[in-house]
């Protein structure tokens, strides 16, 4: 196995998945979370969303696991980038339909928006590099 | 390829709208039209509630979240092929056609999830139906499109 040296934008995107993890488990709306009655797999997907970029990350730069390259035609960067942007529209538009956001869903939303600049950042400045 | 890629002028070269964009373009038409109608009902006792993907006190924004999918699909196809608009070759670091997956799949999973939800006394409704069939509808002709694939027209 050889493993890569995580950059910062990888602990952001693993940090970031945690941080949605953990506020999918506190109060998203009233006295439930984002796995209670009602929510489940809606909401549920942004911490699905969360383990989808988070974990793949952790594999392959701090276990050493070696991943294919392109998944259904998408490099993992964009995978990443685009689980985040809808991460991100999921979050934000539960907290505007929300009349008693809790803490579970300002912490996906904050997750959100740190995967956003972990998956963006890399992507971004290859874009740049290229031109 | 270097004269269709002035960078920030987009050039106007109309090309003929393939199946796919016709499948993309009525695929993402039903979403929205389906986004109008009934999402959810509930009928108990001779009263009738409904509610549209856009109505406040239902899930609205999320539930618009399919429809701003269908609505960038249906936007790029139609300046495309229609108006022979050039636009960028990639935004964000994706192609066009990893775009139409990504949109395709996101409000195919999110119509699913909207499905399997627990939604007791509400039923679904014919709007949602549509949403959800202009969504699978959108995926498959954008894996289609991913693959390059021809259909005889």
């Amino acid at each position: 196995m050889e493993r890569a040296k995580p950059t910062p934008t990888d602990l952001i995107l693993i940090g970031a998945g945690a941080v949605m993890l953990v506020g999918s488990f506190l109060d998203f709306s009233g006295d439930t979370n984002a796995w209670g009655t009602g929510w489940l797999p809606i909401v549920t997907l942004i911490p699905i969303y969360g383990l989808l970029m988070a974990v793949p990350v952790a594999l392959s730069k701090l276990a050493g696991v070696k991943l294919p390259d392109l998944v259904f035609g998408f490099t993992w960067a964009q995978i990443n980038a685009v689980l985040a942007v809808f991460a991100v529209l999921m979050s934000a538009g539960w907290l505007v339909n929300s009349d008693d956001a809790g803490p579970g869903l300002w912490l996906m939303l904050i997750g959100s928006a740190g995967a956003l600049y972990g998956s963006l950042a890399p992507l971004i400045g290859s874009s740049e590099a290229q031109a | 390829m270097n004269g269709d890629t002035r960078e920030g002028s987009p050039s106007v070269e109309r090309k003929n709208p393939t199946t796919i964009d016709l499948v993309t373009l009525v695929a993402g038409g039903i979403v929205v039209v389906g986004s109008l109608l009934d999402f959810y009902d509930y009928s108990d006792f001779g009263a009738s509630i409904s509610r549209s993907a856009w109505s406040s006190d239902l899930f609205s924004p999320v539930t618009l979240i399919p429809v701003l999918c269908a609505a960038v699909a249906i936007v790029h196809v139609a300046l495309s092929s229609f108006t022979g608009v050039k636009l960028p070759e990639r935004f964000l670091g994706l192609g066009w056609s990893q775009i139409h997956v990504a949109v395709g799949f996101q409000a195919t999973v999110m119509m699913i999830a909207f499905l399997i939800q627990e939604k007791d006394p509400y039923g679904i409704a014919i709007g949602f139906w549509l949403m959800l069939l202009g969504s699978v509808a959108m995926l498959v002709a954008a894996v289609g499109r991913q693959r390059g694939v021809t259909l005889s027209d």
